[in-house]
C-alpha cells in the first residue's frame, strides 16, 4: 500500500510535469514551495500547494527532497527533528550508484539496443518534457524503455539521472569510457527495447558570454554512445526554415557524429537584448506558431506531432533490423 | 559593384570604416577612403590596400544594405509577451505636486498634462495591481514603482497598494520603487520605506544656488534645497541603511556651472557617498527651445570625461572618476564595446534601435487607469496610450509604437546609425500625434552622439584599452 508524502521543493517547471511522477511506494499529497517560487494557483491540478513557512508538521509523515542543495534546508532539518521520514531523491531507487558495478562491463562491449538522444540548442527548451512524453508514448505502445534523464531529479519519474561521475573532477576520456559502460550496464540489467538519453544543457554556446559548457557534455555523450535517432529541442522562433535546420543538422554531424531526425520547437523564447547581460532572459510563450511546411519541425507537446515523430522513429529504428550484417 | 553600407569616421589624421551590416570597425587609409567614396578605380590602391579590402570582405564586411523592410523582430510575439510576462508597473498615484519645478514636464512648458488635483483612487489602484498580476503569470520578479506628481501626497494609498501587492504576489520576488522630491518624508515614512525595502529616487540638482534655481515650492518663490537636504540628513540619522537604496537624480541645466555641481556631488559630506544619476533638461515635447552651448561647461565636461577614460586605461583609480560623467563614459563600453559583431547583425527585416517593448520595459498607468509605454510620454497624445487596465492592451497601438520607424522607413533604412538609434515614439510626438517631421528633426543629433561615442571608443582602443574595467 502506498504511503502519502510531501514533495519539496516544487517549482513551476516541476509542477508542469507532475503527471509523470512515479515514486513507487509513495503518493504525492502536497507540494511544498519556497518563497518566490512563482507558483500562482492555490490548488494546482487538485494538489495542495503549501508555502514552506506554513507547513504543519502534524499533517505529514513523509517528505521527499528532490535536490541535494535543499537537503540541509531548515524545513528538512525540522522534519528530521520531529521524527518525519525524509527521502532523498538521489537515493530513491537507482541513484546511489557504485562505480565498481561498472567493472562487470568491458570497454569493448557495444550497446545492442537502439539509442535515442534528446538534446537541445539551449537549456530550458523542454528537453525533459520531451523525454517524459516520448517515454510514455513508448510505454503505452508496449515497449520497454530505459531512460537516462537530463535532470538531477530524474529519479522522481522512475528514470535514471544523468550519472554523477559526468560532473566530477575526472579526466574526460575516463568519463566517456564510463558513460558508455553505464549505458551498457543499464541495458544489461533492464533489457529494454530501447534507451532514451537526455543530454543536459546545450550542444553549443550561444555566445562567448553564455557558453553553458561549450557543448562538452554533449560531445562526451556522442563519443561514448551512437545515437540512432536524435531529437533536437530548439528555442522558440516563428521563422525557422528548412535550410536553417539542415545547417544545424550538418553542424551536429561534423561536431557530434549524429544528424538530427526531428526538431522540437520549445516554448522558450530568448530575449536577444539580454545576450550581453549576465543573465539571459528566457520567456515562456503561451502558444507556439510555426511554419508547418518546414521539414522535421514539430511541437512534441502536441499529441499529433508526437504521433508523427513516434512513427518516424519506430520506422527508422525498425529499418536497422532489416539487414543482418556480421 | 553594389555600394557597401558603410560610414566613415575621421579622427585627426586617421580614417575608420564602420560597416553597418556587421558593426565592425576597420582602420583604413586615404587611398581606400577615396576608392570607396570616389570613382572606385582600383589603380589608386596599393597591393596592401587590396589585401585590406579583401580581408574585410572575408569578414563579411562591405556588403550592400541588407535591409528590405522595417519590422521590429518582436512584433509577432509581443501579444504573447504582454499576456503572461509583464514584470513591472509604474503607478501614477497623483497628478498633484507641492513643488513647481521649471523644467517639470507637467509645468505647462511641455506638450503634456499639467499639475492638477487628480488622484488615483483605491479601486483604480487595485485594478491596476490585479492587471499586473493577471499578466505576469510567468514572471518570478515583480517591480512596482510609485510616481506622481509627488507620490508622497498619497502615502495611505501607497501603503494599501504595498499590502495588497504582498498578498497577490505572494510567491514572487517583489520590489518597490518611489520617485520623490523628498520634502514630505516624515520619520514614519522613512522607517516604513526602510521596512518595506523601497528603492528611492530623490531629486537633487546640486548646491543650493543650483537646486533652487529650478526647483521651488508651489508658490514659485521659495527654494527647496534646505528641506531636501534636511530629509536626507534625517534618513542618515534614523535609517542609515536606507541610504544605500537611494539614487539622487540631478537634472542638469546648461545655464548652471557644471564644475560647481560636480564639486558639490564629489565633496559635500551628506551626498558624496550616494549614487547620482544625471540627465539634461528634457527637450522632447518642449513647447519652446532649450538653449545649449555653454562653452565653459562643455570644456569642463570634456575634462571630467577624460578622467573617466583614464580610469578605463587603468591610469587613475575609480574614485577619481567624477560621478556626473560616469554614465557617459560607461556608455562607451556598454554601447560600443559590447555591441554585437557578426555577419548576422543586420537582417532583411529589422528595426532601428531605440523603441522599448511597450508594456514590458517600463509600463506606466496614470491616475485614470490608462496605460502608456513609460512615464515620460505625453499623456494627452492618444497615440501614446496603449490601452487601459479595464480593457487590456491595445495590441495594434503597441505594435505601432514598437515599429515607430515605419513612419520614416526609407530614411531609417539607409541610416548608418541604424543599430544605435535611441529614438522612440516619444521623440516623434508633436504634442498631438506621432509625425515623421518631428522624428527626423532629432536624427542629426542622434548620429552626432553615436559618432562621438565611436570616436571615444576608437581612441581608447588605439591607446590599448581592453575595456575590462567596469563602473
Amino acid at each position: 500500500m502506498k504511503s502519502d508524502a510531501l514533495l519539496f521543493p516544487c517549482d513551476v517547471e516541476l509542477l508542469s510535469m507532475i503527471k509523470y511522477i512515479d515514486l513507487g511506494e509513495y503518493t504525492i499529497k502536497g507540494l511544498v514551495v519556497l518563497e518566490n517560487s512563482n507558483i500562482s494557483s492555490v490548488d494546482e491540478m487538485g494538489m495542495p500547494i503549501i508555502d514552506v513557512a506554513d507547513v504543519e508538521y502534524d499533517a505529514f509523515d513523509n517528505v521527499i527532497v528532490i535536490e541535494p542543495e535543499f537537503y540541509r534546508h531548515s524545513f528538512i532539518e525540522n522534519s528530521i527533528k520531529k521524527g518525519k521520514n525524509v527521502i532523498y531523491i538521489k537515493q530513491k531507487g537507482k541513484e546511489d550508484f557504485d562505480l565498481k558495478q561498472l567493472d562487470s562491463v568491458s570497454e569493448e562491449q557495444q550497446i545492442s539496443v537502439p539509442v535515442v538522444f534528446v538534446a537541445g540548442t539551449a537549456p530550458y527548451t523542454e528537453k525533459f518534457h520531451v523525454q517524459l512524453a516520448l517515454r510514455k508514448h513508448l510505454l503505452d505502445n508496449g515497449y520497454k524503455v530505459s531512460v537516462i534523464g537530463s535532470k538531477t531529479y530524474s529519479g522522481l519519474f522512475g528514470l535514471h539521472s544523468f550519472p554523477f561521475f559526468m560532473y566530477e573532477n575526472m579526466d574526460n576520456i575516463q568519463k566517456i569510457i564510463l558513460f558508455k559502460k553505464y549505458v551498457k550496464y543499464i541495458e544489461m540489467i533492464e533489457q529494454p527495447d530501447l534507451i532514451i538519453i537526455g543530454i543536459p544543457g546545450a550542444i553549443m554556446a550561444i555566445n562567448k558570454k553564455h557558453h553553458f559548457d561549450f557543448g562538452i557534455t554533449a560531445y562526451m555523450v556522442s563519443q561514448a554512445v551512437a545515437g540512432d535517432y536524435v531529437i533536437m529541442s530548439m528555442l522558440y522562433g516563428k521563422k525557422y526554415t528548412t535550410e536553417q535546420l539542415e545547417e544545424l543538422s550538418r553542424v551536429c554531424k561534423y561536431r557530434l557524429n549524429f544528424e538530427v531526425d526531428s526538431f522540437h520547437l520549445s516554448n522558450a523564447w530568448l530575449d536577444p537584448s539580454t545576450l550581453k547581460d549576465d543573465r539571459l532572459k528566457i520567456i515562456k510563450m503561451g502558444k507556439k506558431e510555426y511554419d508547418q511546411k518546414v521539414d522535421k519541425l514539430y511541437d512534441l507537446m502536441n499529441p499529433d506531432d508526437m504521433d508523427k515523430v513516434y512513427e518516424d522513429m519506430i520506422a527508422k529504428l525498425s529499418s536497422y533490423n532489416v539487414n543482418q550484417i556480421f | 559593384m553594389d555600394k557597401p553600407f558603410v560610414h566613415f569616421i575621421k579622427l585627426h589624421k586617421d580614417i575608420y570604416l564602420f560597416d553597418v551590416n556587421t558593426n565592425m570597425i576597420c582602420k583604413i587609409n586615404k587611398r581606400i577612403f577615396e576608392y570607396f567614396t570616389g570613382n572606385g578605380e582600383r589603380e589608386v590602391l596599393s597591393a596592401d590596400d587590396v589585401l585590406i579590402i579583401e580581408n574585410m570582405r572575408k569578414c563579411s564586411m562591405l556588403q550592400p544594405n541588407k535591409i528590405e523592410k522595417l519590422e521590429h523582430p518582436m512584433t509577432e510575439i509581443v501579444e504573447d509577451i504582454l499576456e503572461n510576462n509583464m514584470t513591472k508597473l509604474t503607478m501614477q498615484v497623483t497628478q498633484n505636486c507641492n513643488f513647481r519645478c521649471d523644467y517639470c514636464v507637467y509645468s505647462g512648458s511641455y506638450h503634456n498634462r499639467i499639475h492638477n488635483n487628480k488622484r488615483m483612487d483605491w479601486e483604480t489602484a487595485k485594478t491596476a495591481l490585479d492587471f499586473l498580476c493577471n499578466h505576469s503569470k510567468n514572471s518570478a520578479e515583480i517591480n512596482i514603482s510609485f510616481y506622481g506628481g509627488e507620490p508622497l501626497l498619497e502615502m495611505e494609498l501607497i501603503k494599501k497598494c504595498v499590502d495588497y501587492a504582498r498578498r497577490i504576489f505572494k510567491r514572487k520576488q517583489l520590489a518597490f520603487n518611489l520617485t520623490t522630491n523628498a520634502s514630505l518624508l516624515t520619520d514614519d515614512i522613512i522607517l516604513y520605506m526602510k521596512k518595506e525595502n523601497f528603492q528611492l529616487t530623490i531629486s537633487l540638482d546640486g548646491p543650493p544656488e543650483v537646486h533652487d534655481k529650478n526647483r521651488t515650492f508651489s508658490d514659485g518663490k521659495r527654494g527647496t534645497y534646505d528641506i531636501v537636504i534636511d530629509k536626507i540628513k534625517k534618513i542618515n540619522e534614523i535609517a542609515q541603511e536606507l541610504l544605500e537604496h537611494i539614487t539622487l537624480n540631478a537634472v542638469l541645466d546648461d545655464e548652471n556651472d557644471f564644475a560647481l555641481i560636480n564639486q558639490y556631488f564629489t565633496n559635500e559630506p551628506i551626498v558624496k557617498h550616494m549614487i547620482v544619476s544625471t540627465n539634461y533638461i528634457n527637450d522632447v515635447n518642449r513647447k519652446d527651445k532649450i538653449e545649449r552651448g555653454n562653452a565653459r561647461n562643455y570644456v569642463e565636461i570634456c575634462n571630467e570625461k577624460f578622467v573617466g577614460m583614464m580610469y578605463l586605461l587603468d591610469r587613475v583609480p575609480r574614485e577619481s572618476v567624477p560621478k556626473l560623467v560616469v554614465r557617459e563614459v560607461a556608455d562607451i563600453r556598454e554601447i560600443v564595446y559590447k555591441r554585437s559583431i557578426s555577419e548576422q547583425v543586420m537582417q532583411k527585416e529589422a528595426h532601428p534601435g531605440g523603441p522599448c517593448m511597450p508594456g514590458v520595459q517600463r509600463p506606466f498607468v496614470n491616475a485614470y487607469g490608462k496605460l502608456f509605454p513609460c512615464e515620460r510620454v505625453n499623456e494627452t497624445c492618444e497615440e501614446m496610450c496603449i490601452g487601459n487596465i479595464y480593457d487590456g492592451f491595445d495590441i495594434d497601438k503597441v505594435k505601432k509604437l514598437l515599429n515607430v520607424g515605419k513612419i520614416t522607413e526609407e530614411i531609417c533604412k539607409n541610416c548608418w546609425a541604424f543599430n544605435f538609434c535611441t529614438q522612440c515614439a516619444v521623440t516623434a510626438d508633436n504634442g498631438k500625434k506621432i509625425t515623421p517631421v518631428v522624428r527626423l528633426e532629432k536624427c542629426n543629433k542622434v548620429r552626432s552622439h553615436v559618432e562621438n561615442l565611436f570616436k571615444d571608443y576608437i581612441v581608447l582602443k588605439e591607446c590599448g584599452c581592453d575595456f575590462s574595467k567596469v563602473f
